[in-house]
């Protein structure tokens, strides 16, 4: 079943049919689309109907954003009368919303890891990993001094730690995903995260002075 | 019936589904292309489409063309382009361009109206049906500004703009509804005055913009205003007389580059003979080859590479994963252009719909898909631009990013920097630049009615919706006392509410004009066709009548042929029906002789 969404909360009455019901997208009794509730913290992977998971099976994702798309977009309720087409469009919004944080990797880790840590302070951004400062200072001078060769050298040396990063990346996402200790999970795939965020930032520093 | 409309650079186009089908109303000349030209001439006349580009070169400063590459924009935008161009602007044209005519200045939208009007008329009396909404495209790399303009060019024409769809994405859709598309599709839409590139995803009848990219000031236009100027040099060579000394001969010049891009587009080589008086033969002779005139152009169609390249990128693609590459617009005829394409997207591309026609096609299919007549179908497009804020320091602060899926919103939290301000300015920008000055802008809002509380302590929420049109809409709620502040909107492409309002009524003028002038076309060539008709039966049914009787019929037709000359439409009407009358003998006369020819054997 591609949409299965239901309040855990409470029952609202639908605006057409006057019928309680429990369905937070669609009426139970008559499947007229209903207001997104703005306040309800409905997860992203709520509206896709999807399990809470790390590692994602890409295919699956697309067909669940394809499948919904085609029963939520605002061109299926043109002709509908008010308020419908206005449900339509929050619903759509919060589903592209949601596929577009889900299908990108580092925005699907990071929505996951802040559900269970809160935001991430500000500090914890600034500092360097230890083991990286040493790679990513050196890259800084190659790159004022400007000479390609030793720069494309580097470049494989880190495209290498970042094959073991994402490798890495998989185990703790699995970690994560198989529980049950969601907090400690989270914790090591932020600082992961964060030393990904730097090895990234890297190859692009180098990506851009090389084809310059 | 919700009608389907390609209004282009150089040509427009209207179209419906019929019974799934795709069916384009055809104008006056027999052709599904309306010009996208408007002339007024000296004595009042208003002329749209065929009839107006038929009489271009006689009047070059009252003929208004492309447009479509003024819609929504300042004449500091297009200062580089319209030093070729025949007619005049207003002085007042710094943020929105107004053209020019005799005393009378008309802006972009306006003419873009007086266009739709006749692609509306062209379908209500094809179909029999009225028709007053509308799916309209435009170039997928319009700004907000260009959207609303055309949006609004649609309202003076008397349409509900139900949908604006990006053409590239357009085009798509009408590939899948012929050969049922699927996999990663590129489509490459080079048009007049346009440039686009879109990657959709096209599988389970959604198709899915993944990126787009394109310039909105490159087009077959250019390559015509580049080979005039080489035309121009050669006739320097040969005559010692420069052309360019004068606006109206280069501008007659660039018609005829356009011609010549044409005919090179087939063959290799052309004796190029023009005339001028100003010349000391008379005239000049040369002959421009295709490999010629590529030297010219190729500059310009290399422009288009960099946005294919940013377009894969921001897909995430590499060429080889590309399924097809889809050719759209009339400029994707020069072999150049296929060449380049090819070569960037390592294969053959595909044109076997009318490159002309793709566009128009797929806006009537996503009518269909609005009407509810299509529910296996959806479209899911992108903004093509990223939409910001100015902050501090004339940085731009990002809030929805380019190639990011619509509808969709972001928000933003902002507050007071004086004690008891009661409104807040914010300066919405769109682009992919840095600073706010290499930004287009988009609109300034003045969020007013705010409670007078200490600075800092209000919060605004601002919610920015692009919605299925591309267009931004705007929401405030002051989130302490649950206020929705009101929203000021000035689109920075600057008309007053009363300029807006003379549009609105002067365009209901013009629909009656329009009316009387379409009434009086459709019976002039009923007239035609009727004179036709009774001059083929006259060859058999003169044996048949009296001498008087044929007298009477040839007056008749006399009488119908010297009314159509003139613009009386109740006349041509009159002598339509008399003719019938004085023809209805010799008809029954025709038929009975058939009948007893089949009854004898003998063929007809």
């Amino acid at each position: 079943m591609v949409v299965a969404l239901h309040s855990q909360s409470k029952k609202i009455k639908c605006w057409k049919c006057s019928q309680e019901t429990t369905s937070l997208i669609f009426c139970d009794r008559c499947h007229s689309i209903q207001d997104y509730r703005v306040g309800t913290s409905i997860s992203h992977y709520e509206v896709l109907n999807l399990p809470e998971t790390l590692i994602i099976d890409e295919n699956k994702l697309r067909h669940q954003f394809y499948e919904l798309s085609k029963k939520l977009h605002p061109d299926r309720f043109v002709n509908e009368n008010h308020p419908a087409p206005q449900y339509a469009l929050r619903w759509t919004t919060a589903l592209n919303r949601a596929y577009q944080t889900l299908k990108n990797r580092e925005e699907r880790t990071q929505y996951l890891v802040e559900k269970y840590l809160g935001a991430s302070p500000q500090a914890a951004k600034a500092a360097i990993p230890t083991d990286l400062a040493e790679a990513y200072f050196e890259v800084q001078d190659l790159l004022s001094e400007g000479h390609t060769e030793p720069l494309l050298k580097f470049r494989s040396e880190i495209e290498n730690q970042m094959e073991e990063s994402q490798a890495r990346w998989n185990e703790l996402a699995q970690m994560f995903d198989q529980g049950p200790n969601k907090i400690q999970a989270a914790e090591s795939l932020r600082k992961h995260e964060n030393r990904e965020k730097y090895i990234r930032s890297m190859l692009s520093d180098i990506e851009r002075k090389v084809t310059s | 019936m919700i009608i389907g409309i390609d209004l282009g650079t150089t040509n427009s186009l209207v179209g419906t589904l019929d019974k799934g089908r795709p069916k384009l109303f055809k104008g006056e000349d027999g052709s599904s292309l309306v010009p996208s030209v408007v002339e007024f001439t000296e004595s009042g006349e208003t002329r749209v489409g065929a009839l107006a580009k038929q009489s271009q070169k006689d009047n070059l400063k009252r003929t208004i063309y492309s447009a479509k590459r003024f819609m929504g924009r300042g004449l500091s935008d297009v200062k580089d382009w319209i030093k070729l161009l025949p007619f005049d602007f207003s002085e007042s044209s710094e943020q929105m361009v107004r053209f020019k005519v005799g005393q009378r200045s008309y802006t972009p939208m306006e003419i873009g109206a007086m266009v739709l009007r006749k692609l509306k008329s062209m379908a209500e009396s094809e179909s029999g049906q009225t028709v007053d909404k509308a799916v309209i495209t435009v170039p997928a790399y319009f700004n907000d500004a260009q959207r609303q303009a055309t949006k609004f060019a649609g309202e003076l024409a008397g349409l509900e703009v139900v949908r604006i769809v990006n053409e590239p994405t357009a085009a798509c859709l009408a590939y899948g509804l012929d050969k049922k598309a699927f996999g990663n599709i590129a489509v490459f839409d080079l048009g007049g005055g346009t440039f686009d590139i879109s990657i959709l995803r096209v599988a389970d009848g959604v198709f899915e913009v993944l990126a787009t990219n394109g310039n909105t000031a490159l087009g077959g236009d250019d390559f015509d205003h580049a080979i005039a100027q080489e035309l121009a040099n050669k006739i320097v060579e040969q005559s010692g007389w420069d052309p360019k000394t004068d606006t109206q001969v280069m501008a007659g010049i660039v018609l005829e580059a356009e011609s010549l891009k044409r005919k090179l587009s087939d063959i290799e080589s052309v004796q190029w003979r023009w005339m001028n008086p100003s010349l000391p033969k008379g005239q000049v002779e040369i002959l421009i080859t295709r490999t010629e005139i590529e030297t010219w152009i190729r500059p310009i169609v290399e422009k288009a590479k960099e946005p294919c390249l940013q377009c894969l990128k921001d897909a995430g693609l590499k060429p080889h994963q590309i399924t097809d590459a889809i050719l759209v617009g009339g400029s994707t005829r020069v072999p150049l252009v296929r060449k380049l394409v090819q070569e960037i997207f390592r294969r053959e591309p595909i044109c076997t719909l009318n490159p002309d026609e793709v566009v128009a096609i797929g806006a009537a299919v996503q009518a269909n898909i609005l009407s509810g007549q299509i529910s296996g179908m959806l479209l899911l497009d992108v903004i093509p631009l990223s939409l910001g804020i100015e902050t501090m320091g004339g940085v731009v602060g990002k809030i929805i990013h380019r190639n990011s899926t619509i509808p969709i919103s972001a928000s933003e939290t902002f507050t007071t920097y004086v004690d008891g301000q009661t409104s807040v300015d914010i300066h919405i920008l769109q682009g992919e630049r840095e600073l706010v000055k290499d930004n287009r802008s988009l609109s300034r809002f003045q969020l007013r009615g705010l409670p007078p509380l200490p600075a800092g302590i209000p919060k605004i929420e601002v919610e920015f919706i692009i919605d299925a049109n591309g267009i931004l809409n705007v929401k405030a709620t002051e989130i302490r006392t649950s206020t929705t502040a009101s929203i000021c909107v000035n689109p920075s492409y600057g008309l007053t509410d009363s300029e807006v309002e003379k549009m609105l009524f002067d365009s209901f003028e013009n629909a009656e004009s329009d009316f009387e002038e379409r009434f009086l076309i459709e019976a002039r060539v009923e007239a035609d066709s009727l004179i036709r008709a009774t001059q083929k039966s006259l060859l058999k049914g003169k044996e048949l009548v009296s001498q008087e009787e044929f007298l009477q019929i040839e007056k008749a037709v006399e009488s119908l042929q010297t009314s159509v000359t003139g613009r009386d439409r109740k006349l041509i009407k009159e002598k339509i029906e008399a003719l019938g009358e004085t023809t209805k003998h010799m008809a029954e006369l025709i038929l009975n002789q058939a009948v007893q020819e089949a009854l004898q054997g003998k063929k007809i």
